[in-house]
């Protein structure tokens, strides 16, 4: 194994242990560390294995394991990217449900001399 | 004003109006008693001058959008026993005398809803920019709503009681008016278009969508549509 396997893997490895802890001591549900798990044991592959890139690439069609990675990388920037943007509506979503209960409850009355039907 | 006229409430959407709301005010209060402007979190002075015009006014403190002002609006009404409900926008470009058409429709029990059309009925100094981004929003409506009318941004629209109750606007911004024919449909409201005058000035035109925004709220739909 090279430096950068050996740090990288580590750092991975370390990553996953994180996950399954959060998961143990806060009782919090599996299915998203087991997502992100399964990307951590795939990227952990792929690093001690980069040959293995190469030879998905080529049953894929796709020819050279660098162009695989930057689809991947492509797919995931857009499905994060529309994961943040759904998030940040749920947020205005919720602030202006706050800003209409607040508008509501503090309703202020025509001034008197104007109201033309009291 | 008539006896019928404290059974309808006026839901006046505003942002940044001061300049504009008060005079708007005084051509609804003398025959429609019950108005409601929302401040929409204006910077300036609309909230007080729509106050001292004899209006009610409900403040939102975060600028929502006119979707949520409306929703605001509608919401509140419906809350003071309004049997009908009309939207009118802030700054004066609709002509009041139009309501009266509008409600005399829905009194007749003959649909849930009443649609302004300024493309039956008549437009005073448009741009012609301005007819190409609202043609363009009836063709994007048609296709994606479903629902074939023949001026979907215009802000003079009255609603029974019963179909007003139906409406929840989630759409903040500008996109709620494709929302709002959306849930016609949805709810399988009765709707008729009725003809009606928009008068622009350099003031409404200021105010108004330019064709990147028109792109925008089109995108803000249909990725609104995706997120529940």
């Amino acid at each position: 194994m090279n430096l950068f396997q050996i740090v990288a893997v580590t750092g991975l490895l370390l990553l996953l242990v994180i996950e399954w802890l959060r998961v143990v001591r806060y009782r919090i549900s599996a299915g998203g560390p087991l997502f992100r798990s399964l990307i951590w044991l795939a990227a952990i592959g792929f690093i001690l294995f980069p040959d293995s890139l190469t030879y998905i690439a080529r049953w894929l069609g796709i020819g050279v394991g660098a162009n695989l990675l930057l689809y991947l990388l492509t797919f995931a920037f857009l499905a994060v990217s529309f994961m943040l943007y759904a998030r940040i509506v749920h947020l205005r979503r919720q602030m202006t449900q706050l800003v209409r209960h607040l508008a509501l409850s503090q309703p202020l009355p025509p001034a008197p001399s104007q109201k033309a039907n009291p | 004003m008539t006896s019928s006229a404290v059974h309808i409430w006026i839901i006046v959407p505003a942002y940044n109006e001061a300049a504009r709301i008060a005079r708007t005010l005084q051509t609804l209060l003398p025959h429609y008693p019950n108005v409601v402007v929302i401040d929409d979190g204006s910077r300036d002075t609309t909230r007080q001058a729509a106050h001292d015009a004899g209006a009610w006014v409900l403040r939102h403190e975060v600028n929502s959008g006119q979707g949520a002002a409306l929703q605001t609006g509608l919401d509140f009404a419906l809350r003071q026993g309004a049997e009908y409900l009309v939207t009118f926008d802030a700054d004066g470009q609709h002509d009041p005398e139009d309501i009266a058409k509008l409600l005399a429709l829905l009194n007749k029990g003959e649909t849930d809803v009443a649609l302004g059309s300024r493309f039956l009925g008549q437009t005073v100094d448009m741009p012609f920019t301005r007819k190409l981004i609202l043609k363009a929003g009836v063709l994007f409506t048609r296709i994606v709503s479903n629902i074939k009318v023949t001026d979907t941004h215009n802000g003079l629209r009255a609603f029974t009681r019963s179909a007003a109750s139906k409406l929840h606007l989630v759409q903040d911004r500008m996109a709620h008016a494709s929302e709002i024919l959306d849930q016609i449909r949805q709810q399988q409201l009765r709707y008729v278009e009725v003809p009606v005058t928009i008068r622009y000035t350099a003031e409404t035109l200021a105010k108004g969508q330019t064709s990147m925004q028109a792109v925008k709220i089109a995108g803000e739909l249909l990725l609104g549509r995706m997120i529940k």
